[in-house]
């Protein structure tokens, strides 16, 4: 069907995100033979045509930049995904017809991915926090009934790989800030930190000495995937405050690089717009080949039957397409009704456990200007929280600290507020009298409340619980035909209790900041709304939680072949030629962005995968 | 001086992401400077408008309508005015908001009106004024959001999601809470109209994703409110040789 099914690659991966780039090009670079499947289309070879499809979108969600066109129906679409597009009132999170995700739990699973080359790192903020030495440890340590991590995976045996994924990604940062709660440096990282924000600083200097849940609290720089100084050719960051969805000047580190980095070693190959639709299993339990559906630039099939490829005979296949696509792909390998329960699944764990970071994000006006949409979205954070004995009766959570004012905490301001004052609204509720406004008295209006606009981002651990899980859809199908992913998602009583937690703890600061809040409280009917178990005064609060855009869980790891799906090399327990590896694999979600972990873990794999395959 | 320099900023042609976005790290910002168009290709209307825009906005007119005007913003937001509902007689309803506010304008300047554009604004509010006005009402608020936002809100938009005005004897005749019914559906009328939106002036800020300022420029305070929205008047003379070579920079 086409070339590259003829040539012989040692390692087919499927999957370009940021988990089957550094694999591809730490293979590239041990000079094995690659192939890369991509569902998506290709990396664009300049920035211009994502830019202006940004600056040209009304809505500028994270998805706006890249394609294909969001307000197409799934059926329609061969590589969908879900968008935050779909996810709002009006884009229903139920109806088939404009969400991807058939989303049949108690609350939508509200954070979406990209299917284009590149994978969904395309717009991350760049965050590149560690997992802290008790993440790995939650059932020993808190005794808590939660799976474990493999025992040869925890921060001591990571601490190098930390190192090497901070290198390879090139990680902004202060080992004296990021040294809490057991986390310890053999190194600094590769650049120094990203300088903090005014609203940063405010808050330093207003919760100094303040004192939460046993912990002091205090304001640190994040650990960021985003440009100090040139590196690798890129530039410094110039604080274009648009880390997602696209960074003009790419400061901020995407999969993209790392992908022309390993088609560079002329050891990879792509393949774009090649959706894997089947694992074919041969002889001894091995992958004998990887189906897949070509389609063209119209989104149209290409062929009648789908096309193969074959890793060579030692080869070995590598699943990168994170924890909503990795186990459908998985599910839908039943060999023509062969395998019913699909591949790698012989502990039955696959699809269960889809976790994220259930996200409360309060809003409002600092008591003075400290001039927002400026510089990084997010420069500092206050992690204290993230550890701590209240581990055993709810979910922890890390601070994040907003710099983009309200824009993503109402959904797209500056326009939300400009309009309420020009048309006498309140969406903003900022506008209380609903007053017209025009010339110099609306320039000082609005210029008030612009420059004291401030958000915090509660990221809140979530609880594994089986129930959250993907699975087929037996009805609706995508452009190719493919049973799309069916998602049951819920929060677990643990769970709300980190989002009450997070509630006070914002309630905390933000009187201490003699900040004005303007969190909106949502209406019943709204479906991330959460009624909090009433507090001591029997007083119940409703707040709404988000998607951290963070997909946890479903082929998670263990050192037990029943009740994992892969070993801590993220090798499948059931084909010695098959890995899975990204965020999927985690046993729990932690208190991290999850994607220096992936890479770190990627990296590992990748030696092993180079060790298990014969010298050329 | 790593603060932005104001010329930089009022240019309005932001070489960081001018560059990234047209894709050649070779362009300077003087090859995007396009001629100034002569005198005479300015419409008499178009300058009406101009001084319209700047009563509406509080943004001053030298800064919507510069002399050397690379991307043209200008002329985006007064085509769109002239097709405000994409109806024919839109056009129509631009000419008659620009007499109206001539004639309440040169009032103004007669002493006999102290505000054009809140005489305006309550002239639509007479109930005898309704019809005739209503039209000219929302389509000022659209022009607004166009400079602000570089955005269009259509008026009839506008007008379907507004609330009836204040009556002093009863409060708002509709007090409903926000719901997403209330958000109002808009057009980005060009990429450098985005970038162009006066509002990021106003917060003292630049457009989310076209920035020409330089790295750790947001730990520091930006340059006062007014360099954003008002002319830039002439520097006082000055010894400081640094000065010299960052204006100097700022020119290349």
């Amino acid at each position: 069907m086409n070339n590259t099914s003829q040539k012989v690659y040692d390692v087919v991966i499927v999957g370009s995100g940021i988990a089957g780039a550094l694999v591809a090009l730490r293979l590239g670079q041990a000079n094995k033979r690659v192939l890369v499947l991509e569902a998506g289309d290709p990396i664009p070879t300049n920035i211009n045509a994502e830019m202006d499809r940004f600056y040209r979108a009304s809505a500028k969600v994270p998805e706006s930049p890249y394609t294909p066109d969001l307000i197409k129906d799934p059926a329609t679409v061969p590589a969908g995904r879900p968008t935050v597009l779909s996810l709002s009132n009006s884009g229903d999170w139920r109806d088939p017809s404009k969400s991807y995700l058939i989303q049949t739990g108690t609350v939508p699973f509200s954070s979406t991915y990209e299917r284009t080359g590149g994978g969904t790192s395309v717009h991350w903020l760049g965050t590149c926090l560690r997992l802290l030495p008790n993440d790995f440890n939650m059932k020993q340590r808190y005794q808590l009934d939660w799976a474990e991590w493999p025992k040869d995976i925890n921060y001591a045996t990571l601490e190098n790989l930390y190192h090497k994924a901070e290198d390879e990604i090139g990680v902004s940062g202060s080992k004296d800030e990021q040294s809490y709660d057991g986390m310890a440096f053999s190194e600094n990282y590769p650049m120094p930190p990203i300088p903090k924000s005014l609203i940063d600083k405010f808050i330093e200097t207003e919760i100094s000495g303040m004192t939460l849940w046993r912990k002091d609290l205090r304001v640190r720089s994040t650990p960021a995937a985003r440009n100090s100084q040139p590196f690798k050719q890129r530039r410094t960051c110039a604080g274009n405050t648009n880390c997602i969805p696209i960074c003009p000047i790419q400061a901020k580190y995407d999969p993209t690089i790392t992908l022309r980095d390993a088609q560079a070693t002329g050891n990879v190959d792509f393949l774009y717009r090649a959706v894997a639709c089947e694992i074919v299993v041969g002889e001894n339990q091995r992958i004998d080949h990887i189906e897949y559906w070509p389609y063209d630039e119209q989104g149209r099939k290409i062929g009648d039957k789908p096309a193969s490829v074959r890793a060579n005979i030692d080869g070995c296949y590598v699943i990168a397409a994170h924890a909503i696509e990795t186990p459908r792909l998985l599910l839908m390998s039943t060999g023509k009704g062969n395998r019913p329960d699909g591949v790698a699944n012989s502990s039955g764990q696959v699809g269960k456990n889809l976790m994220d970071h259930p996200m409360y994000v309060p809003w409002g006006l600092l008591p003075q200007s400290r001039f927002p949409y400026r510089g990084p979205l997010s420069t500092s954070g206050i992690e204290d929280l993230r550890d701590g004995d209240f581990r055993k009766d709810r979910a922890a959570f890390r601070i994040e600290i907003g710099n983009e004012g309200w824009n993503f905490a109402v959904g797209g301001d500056p326009n939300i507020t400009t309009v309420d004052f020009v048309n006498g609204l309140n969406n903003s509720l900022v506008n209380l009298n609903y007053d017209v406004l025009f010339g110099d008295a609306l320039v000082a209006r609005l210029r008030d409340v612009l420059t004291r606009q401030f958000r915090l981002g509660f990221l809140v651990e979530q609880e594994p619980d089986e129930k959250n899980r993907v699975t087929l859809s037996e009805r609706h199908m995508d452009g190719l035909g493919l049973p799309r992913p069916e998602v049951h998602y819920s929060l677990s009583d643990y769970t709300i209790r980190g989002l009450a937690a997070a509630k006070k703890t914002a309630d905390a600061i933000f009187a201490r900041l003699n900040a004005t809040e303007y969190t909106r409280i949502p209406d019943k009917q709204d479906p991330t709304a959460i009624d909090l178990p009433p507090d001591e005064t029997g007083r119940s609060e409703r707040i709404r939680f988000m998607g951290a855009g963070h997909i946890i869980g479903t082929y998670r790891m263990g050192d037990d072949p029943k009740k994992s799906v892969v070993n801590a090399d993220q090798r499948s327990w059931d084909h010695h030629n098959l890995y899975l590896v990204g965020s999927g694999v985690f046993p729990t979600s932690a208190t991290a962005n999850p994607t220096l972990t992936i890479a770190a873990l990627c990296l590992r794999t990748a030696d092993k995968i180079i060790q298990s395959l014969p010298n050329a | 001086m790593t603060e932005i320099s104001r010329r930089a900023l009022l240019a309005g042609a932001t070489a960081t992401a001018a560059t990234a976005a047209f894709g050649s790290l070779l362009i300077s910002p003087s090859s995007l400077v396009a001629q100034p168009s002569p005198a005479a290709a300015v419409a008499p209307k178009e300058d009406i408008f101009i001084e319209l825009s700047a009563a509406l906005t509080g943004i001053d007119k030298e800064l919507l309508s510069p002399g050397v005007d690379p991307f043209r913003f200008r002329d985006a937001v007064f085509d769109r005015a002239n097709k405000a509902n994409n109806d024919a007689k839109d056009a129509e309803i631009l000419t008659k908001l620009l007499a109206k506010f001539e004639e309440a304008r040169n009032a103004n300047a007669q002493g006999f009106v102290r505000d054009p554009i809140k005489k305006l604004y309550e002239d639509a509010e007479k109930p005898e004024n309704k019809v005739e006005y209503e039209p000219m009402k929302f389509l000022m608020r659209s022009i607004i959001l166009a400079w602000y936002l570089g955005a269009w809100y259509a008026p009839q938009a506008l007008k379907n999601k507004s609330y009836a005005a204040k009556d002093p004897q009863h409060g708002y005749y509709s007090t409903r809470r926000y719901s997403e019914e209330m958000l109002i559906p808009y057009e980005v009328i060009s990429p450098s109209a985005y970038t162009n939106g006066m509002v990021w002036r106003v917060a003292q800020a630049h457009p989310m994703g076209y920035s020409n300022l330089q790295f750790g420029y947001w730990g520091k305070e930006p340059p006062d409110a007014d360099t954003f929205t008002k002319p830039l008047k002439p520097d006082p003379p000055k010894s400081d040789p640094t000065t010299v070579d960052s204006a100097r920079a700022d020119s290349k």
